[in-house]
């Protein structure tokens, strides 16, 4: 997962911040960073479902 | 309602933000579309997988002390977390480049997926119990090692040309800007 997106995926799902925070502390729009969060929690599934990890 | 349309809405979705007719709406997307269905289902099993990560074990307000020392010149509130606001006092001139936004940032998040990956190795969900996804972790922190790196780098080199400026002014050749303000006018 490229550092951009991860830190976005961080930010929010781990950190609990807002998108509207995130926006600001990344210096992006928020469209950007729901389309960021959006890819990498799809890069996280990836990584797991090749691991074998299944829902 | 379009695949691209239901995209942008899924993390609302996910959130349960968005009103219960666009709920419905995107609902039977899903159940016409194979595609967004399984979208949708990655994306509940990485917030499954980031849900089952324990709250990260960071010193409080870490990422909000950092990012108050970036934006402010002031010492932040809540006390200094990183390290002993003392010692930061006199270390802070030579750490600056560290606390510019993006550095602050990588630095934050590289010890939030330090907490992440000792989580993953002490086996605590059976579940997750995997040795490769510590090396996925691992690979995926090298950016922000190298970013650390760069800081680093940067870091010794204005300490460094601090200290040839703190001999310079020792033998009295006032090399250094600061000590040379005193004589001039």
């Amino acid at each position: 997962m490229s550092p951009e997106l991860r830190e976005a995926v961080i930010l929010r799902d781990l950190q609990q911040m807002e998108y509207q925070e995130i926006a600001g502390v990344l210096g992006i729009p928020q469209g950007t960073v729901k389309s960021r969060i959006n890819r990498g929690r799809r890069d996280l599934a990836k990584h797991l479902r090749s691991m074998g990890v299944r829902p | 309602m379009n695949c691209r349309r239901v995209e942008s809405l899924l993390g609302d979705y996910l959130d349960g933000a968005l009103p219960i007719e666009e709920r419905r709406v995107v609902e039977d997307h899903f159940a016409d579309c194979a595609r967004c269905a399984t979208a949708k289902e990655d994306m509940d099993l990485a917030l499954e997988f980031l849900d089952g990560a324990p709250r990260v074990e960071l010193p409080e307000g870490l990422v909000a002390n950092i990012l108050d020392a970036t934006v402010h010149a002031g010492p932040p509130a809540g006390g200094m977390a990183v390290a002993g606001g003392g010692v930061m006092s006199w270390v802070r001139p030579f750490l600056q480049p560290l606390f510019e936004p993006r550095f602050a940032m990588s630095v934050a998040l590289a010890v939030v997926s330090f907490s992440v990956l000792t989580w993953s190795g002490e086996k605590t969900l059976d579940r997750w119990q995997n040795t490769d996804l510590i090396a996925q972790v691992r690979t995926a922190t090298t950016g922000l090692d190298r970013a650390w790196e760069r800081g680093v780098a940067v870091c010794h080199q204005t300490f460094s040309t601090s200290a040839q400026d703190t001999q310079a002014s020792d033998k009295g050749e006032s090399a250094s800007p600061d000590a040379g303000t005193s004589t001039t006018p």
